[in-house]
């Protein structure tokens, strides 16, 4: 690939020749570029090293405390603890209310902090022998850093608030003493689709916040994504894993994946409500499938499921990973999005890919299934296109009244 | 008004592990805590992933035996008259009375008694699932430098509050206090 240099030389020159610019104005703008290239190479240098070195000296620090961690008195870690928890908050404080501009630097301190808490519960834990395997710790964590997230509005502690409850609902999920308890034996099926819906929830609060500035939702939309491209991958897989369900054990719970549900039907509902593009609709009406999935497998794994129930699921659940590549790349290229068509290019891909070792077998099985899934790639393709088409001559047709 | 917020939010999570720490020292006590000796039986070994610590089970966390001539699970005596109405995640209480060194079990209960008899001592706990109990002592952090005792030479002393709260205080290795408690 050619240079930046090269192809500003490149395209200067054909200007040059077009009589756009002359030969001081060449000149002028590639010496520019080459004084901004050199401070950005010296500014990257010096970030790099500066990064590497605070590194190093963080790591030094916590090496030196650590072999001496024996030696440090209960009342001097907890007094550390206190000073780095309240000193990172009032540190970043401090420079707000002096009108500092150094958001990443102020951002990374109240980050630390909301970090801090949760190595102030294990701390704690340690020195009084506590034990405790509810996840309790990340249910306070969490309690604990959520509210600052919206306070400063901050994108990285909204995700590590995300962890936090992920981390709660997972281990208290499955801690057998909880009154909400995932049912078990069939604790899998309750936590994909409490995954489902809860990223179903973020993608479309998250989408349809995007233009809301103070709305922490829009920091959402990636974590929600990755979590929605991943259960759907592993419903792919849903044919294995039916038998799981109808439980006998009494005890379990579906209040996690109901709450999830809710979360989600509520995130639709605000998106349908919110919905002033017309190109959002098809993602609506994916996302409104993947809860009506996660609604019908909730409602299947409550009894002993059939083999063809299992099969139904994984099926539907290739066709909405599809269909959701596909609105991923149509989309990316309407908005000239790189990376949103290459999540789409990547979706297909693998699910391709997937497809074929999961289900190579007899020729005529891995045949037939194989024109059936042709079929609905072809279909998928068609439509997508068709609405894709009509999309863009509505948009010429109201530029041109306009 | 938004960061004064955000301040009040840091003394309050300050203030949370003040008063947790308070709660721990036994400062919100109004009696004296009593210290008491219990047995452990052995269970699996440390676990790396969180850290250096032991694994502690008494004789009242398991509510059953197996019983090789009937080829069952038995409801151990102290347990046997609780058993069959407790829920997984119900509260129990525990009763201890002095036997020689260390204290045992002789009764779980899902009530709490008003009144105890001289010497014995009751905590709280939960019922988990499958005679399993928990009471929140069930781990015991040490330095790395150290090797994990055989745990049949393994007596516990635990710090039992007037509210029925159970600590670990210090461990004992045949009976000599192994690392020095709080």
């Amino acid at each position: 690939m050619a240079s930046f240099h090269k192809k500003l030389e490149d395209l200067l020159g054909a200007a040059m020749e077009e009589g756009i610019v002359d030969g001081s104005a060449r000149d002028a703008i590639i010496s520019l570029s080459q004084a901004r290239e050199r401070k950005k190479g010296l500014l990257s240098l010096s970030s790099v090293l500066g990064g590497l070195g605070g590194f190093a000296v963080m790591l030094g620090v916590i090496l030196v405390i650590s072999s001496n961690w024996q030696q440090i008195s209960d009342w001097m870690k907890i007094s550390g603890f206190l000073l780095l928890l309240v000193g990172a908050h009032a540190s970043a404080l401090f420079m707000r209310s002096r009108g500092s501009d150094k958001h990443k630097t102020m951002d990374s301190l109240h980050f630390l902090g909301a970090g801090l808490f949760l190595a102030g519960i294990g701390l704690i834990a340690q020195i009084y022998q506590l034990s405790s395997d509810s996840g309790m710790a990340y249910g306070l964590w969490f309690v604990a850093i959520l509210p600052l997230a919206l306070l400063l509005r901050s994108a990285s502690i909204t995700l590590m608030s995300l962890v936090a409850f992920m981390l709660f609902i997972y281990i208290n999920g499955h801690y057998e003493a909880s009154i909400f308890r995932f049912p078990t034996p069939d604790s899998f099926t309750a936590a994909l689709v409490f995954n489902m819906a809860l990223a179903i929830g973020l993608v479309s609060f998250a989408i349809f916040a995007r233009d809301k500035e103070h709305s922490m939702m829009r920091h959402l939309l990636i974590p929600g994504g990755f979590i929605l491209f991943f259960v759907l991958y592993i419903t792919g897989f849903y044919n294995e894993a039916y038998q799981w369900s109808g439980s006998t054990v009494t005890g379990g719970s579906y209040v996690y994946p109901a709450v999830a549900i809710l979360f989600g039907l509520g995130g639709i509902g605000y998106g349908f409500m919110n919905m002033q593009k017309e190109r959002y609709f098809q993602f609506l009406v994916v996302l409104s499938g993947v809860l009506g999935l996660s609604v019908i497998m909730l409602f299947l794994s409550m009894e002993k499921m059939s083999y063809t129930a299992g099969v139904a699921i994984a099926l539907i659940s290739w066709v909405l990973w599809f269909w959701l590549s596909f609105l991923c790349i149509s989309y990316g290229s309407f908005q000239q999005q790189k990376g949103l068509v290459n999540i789409g290019v990547a979706g297909i891909g693998l699910g391709v890919m997937t497809r074929f070792f999961d289900l190579i077998g007899s020729m005529l099985g891995t045949g037939t299934v194989f024109i059936l899934g042709g079929v609905v790639l072809l279909t998928l393709g068609w439509a997508l296109e068709k609405w894709r088409r009509s999309i863009i001559a509505r948009w010429e047709r109201s530029s041109h009244a306009v | 008004m938004r960061y004064k917020l955000v301040a009040c939010m840091v003394a309050l999570q300050m203030f949370f592990f003040l008063g947790w720490i308070a709660f721990e020292q036994g400062l919100l006590d109004i009696e004296a805590p009593a210290y008491i000796r219990v047995r452990t039986v052995p269970v699996d070994p440390r676990d790396y992933l969180s850290g250096q610590y032991m694994v502690l089970s008494y004789e009242f966390s398991v509510g059953s035996r197996w019983n090789e001539e009937t080829k069952t699970m038995e409801p151990l005596e102290f347990v046997k008259q609780a058993m069959p109405q407790l829920k997984p995640g119900q509260v129990v209480w525990v009763y201890l009375h002095p036997s020689g060194d260390v204290y045992v079990p002789y009764r779980i209960s899902s009530e709490k008694s008003e009144s105890l008899p001289v010497g014995n001592v009751a905590f709280r706990g939960r019922y988990i699932n499958y005679n399993r109990f928990e009471y929140g002592i069930e781990k015991y952090f040490f330095p790395e430098t150290l090797q994990q005792p055989d745990m049949k030479d393994v007596t516990v002393e635990l710090k039992v509050t007037s509210r029925g709260i159970a600590r670990v205080n210090r461990i004992f290795v045949q009976g000599n206090a192994w690392l020095k408690g709080n």
